[in-house]
């Protein structure tokens, strides 16, 4: 690419709002090979997590064999730490994974967005007031707080959620403020105003629009984390509780059979990656489309 | 320092001392974090719906003992004063009693855990720095060549192996199925720096390295990317200089500032991330700590580890902007 072709693309949509009805951050994002992938990869776990309950060979809590059977005829990915089929519960538990981690980012997302847009609209104190709350969260390693709010709360998937929306909230009330405050400093903000708006047909009909690209960005990569966020707590017990099929639970009770029947610890591991290669394919092609990188 | 001139005009102090001053007030930022820090870890386990009192004798207590125990926490007490003794006694040295076991002093029981992660995360950080710098000024130099092509999609699918189960593999690969070469489990003598004992220590922080490698080679490469195609280098090419030292004289410094700060951003998720490690390898350090103690229900420690990685949080962010202010030639020219 040019230099000047560079400049012009730096420039060019930047200095200008983007228009709310372009179409496509997402067609351009699936233009590339790595978004087309990302979605297949991604459709697929969907798929298989979706339909996962009715094609289960066997009930995902039924003893069907012998503790770390190795994969047979019966259950063709062998048995857990408990002799139930892995393959059932793993068909079983994507769904569980999948409504923790879209629920933990849209939390995320909805009130991470509600904040930016009203610390970068207002400014001054109830900018800084806001702002500073956040920071505290930011203070402390993520999943450091998510165990605090368990350990006050007691360990459960619905706590876990909630958590790791929580602890997500201040970066993406960061990108919301920040692509706010660039817009607020534009002329058809002060002409909305003059011709009378109110505030919260402002934010609503004429920020909100143009602050979607890089949140869309941000809702990328917040999938991603969570997802890795929710399956760690969850192996180290402090997530999702015995007996629920989820995968970060799945690995961490057949660890000790990871010699004899690996299979059992594999596969939910092969399931999370793919998971998470899905979404993070996707979101850096969302990423690439929108400008971020390069 | 020292060498330039003797009476430094006052306009060339001027750098150092908004430098100072932003400095000043960035440590009270901080500090003020910190403060908040405690204020919030208080109140979440005060809103605890069980009683301490009760926790630490068990179900079957009797009342009479309850309440004796609940005056000697001083759990009596108005809120404001029970935090005020908090964290005076932290700020004293003294961060309470364990309410598990032989009641050791908190203190005791986080200090050389606290030194056991920081080992970890510093070894972490050691290794995946220069090995980032050195594929992402690779992969900048040889943009778009099949080599950068690798690296990218090799470096994304590791990205997206969560951290607890790279370590699973790389157990199944080193130390249990393909080769034996390294322990599953680090067994570190209490009271020994586990520096001393590498074999133990290897897996865990490979598996650091690599969760930081992916995030901290792009943005190496992006900042690379970024000055090789700016106006000085253009101009350095121009008049003929070599690209060795365009390279390591023109670009190289310029990506000083990014990369400092994503690489004590990445030093801080590792922080963050020995929590999962620490507990899959059994390293004991204070991310297992503070596991452990929560299945305990002992909550002096768990609050004592919060606040503590909260600290190393702030450590660690101040230490960045510190070298990022140094590595930034307008106040470096000024010394």
């Amino acid at each position: 690419m040019s230099m000047i072709e560079e400049q012009l693309l730096a420039t060019g949509p930047a200095d200008l709002p983007v228009p709310a009805q372009r179409p496509g951050l997402l067609r351009r994002a699936l233009r590339q090979t790595r978004g087309r992938i990302g979605l297949g990869v991604l459709l697929a776990v969907v798929a298989l997590s979706v339909a996962g309950p009715w094609i289960a060979p066997h009930s995902p809590y039924d003893f069907v064999a012998m503790p770390f059977q190795p994969p047979d005829a019966v259950t063709w990915l062998g048995a857990d730490n408990m002799g139930r089929d892995v393959l059932s519960r793993i068909l079983n538990g994507g769904w569980i994974l999948m409504t923790m981690a879209l629920s933990a980012t849209a939390l995320a997302m909805l009130a991470g967005t509600v904040l930016g847009l009203v610390a970068g609209y207002a400014g001054g104190r109830t900018d800084a007031v806001i702002m500073r709350l956040l920071d505290v969260v930011l203070a402390v390693p993520e999943r450091v707080l998510v165990l605090m709010f368990v350990s006050v709360i007691g360990a459960n998937q619905v706590i876990l959620t909630l958590a790791t929306g929580l602890v997500f909230i201040p970066s993406i009330a960061r990108t919301a403020r920040a692509a706010t405050m660039d817009i607020v400093r534009n002329e058809y903000v002060e002409y909305a105003e003059a011709i009378g708006m109110s505030r919260w047909q402002l934010l609503r009909d004429e920020i909100l629009p143009n602050v979607t690209t890089p949140l869309m960005v941000e809702a990328g990569f917040r999938l991603t984390w969570s997802i890795g966020l929710i399956t760690g707590i969850s192996f180290i017990g402090f997530g999702t509780q015995p007996p629920t099929p989820e995968w970060g639970l799945m690995i961490n009770e057949s660890r000790d059979g990871l010699l004899f029947q690996p299979w059992a610890v594999v596969a939910p591991i092969l399931c999370i990656a793919a998971f998470v290669i899905g979404v993070n394919l996707l979101a850096d092609a969302i990423a690439r489309a929108a400008g971020r990188t390069e | 320092m020292g060498s330039g001139p003797a009476i430094a005009t006052p306009s060339r102090l001027q750098p150092v001392r908004r430098a100072a001053g932003w400095l000043i007030r960035r440590v009270a930022g901080s500090l003020l974090a910190l403060a908040a820090v405690t204020i919030m870890v208080f109140l979440a386990f005060k809103a605890m719906p069980e009683d301490p009192a009760q926790i630490i004798l068990g179900e079957m207590a009797r009342p009479e003992a309850i309440a004796d125990l609940r005056e000697k926490l001083g759990l009596d007490r108005p809120l404001v004063t029970q935090y005020l003794e908090w964290v005076g006694g932290m700020l004293r040295g003294d961060l309470g009693r364990s309410w598990a076991g032989a009641a050791l002093p908190v203190g005791e029981l986080v200090g050389p855990a606290l030194v056991n992660s920081l080992v970890l995360v510093a070894l972490g950080s050691l290794f995946a720095i220069p090995l980032a710098v050195l594929l992402g000024v690779l992969t900048a130099l040889w943009r778009n060549s099949l080599f950068d092509h690798l690296a990218d999609y090799t470096l994304l699918g590791m990205s997206s192996i969560p951290e607890f189960a790279k370590g699973i593999f790389l157990v199944l690969l080193l130390s249990i199925g393909l080769f034996n070469l390294l322990p599953a489990a680090a067994m570190i003598p209490p009271g020994e720096l586990p520096l001393w004992y590498p074999a133990q220590i290897a897996l865990p922080v490979l598996v650091l390295v690599l969760s930081a490698l992916p995030y901290l080679t792009r943005l190496v490469r992006s900042s690379m990317i970024d000055a090789l195609n700016s106006e000085y280098v253009q101009m350095a090419r121009l008049k003929g200089v070599s690209e060795a030292r365009i390279l390591f004289r023109h670009a190289l410094p310029n990506t000083a500032a990014p990369v400092i700060q994503g690489a004590a951003l990445s030093t801080a998720l590792m922080l963050g991330g020995s929590v999962v490690i620490e507990n899959l390898f059994r390293y004991p350090g204070v991310g297992a700590l503070m596991t452990d103690a929560m299945t305990s229900r002992d909550l002096p420690l768990v609050q004592a580890v919060i606040v503590s990685f909260a600290a190393c949080y702030m450590v660690i962010n101040l230490i960045a902007d510190v070298l990022i202010l140094y590595a930034n030639p307008q106040y470096r020219s000024a010394r």
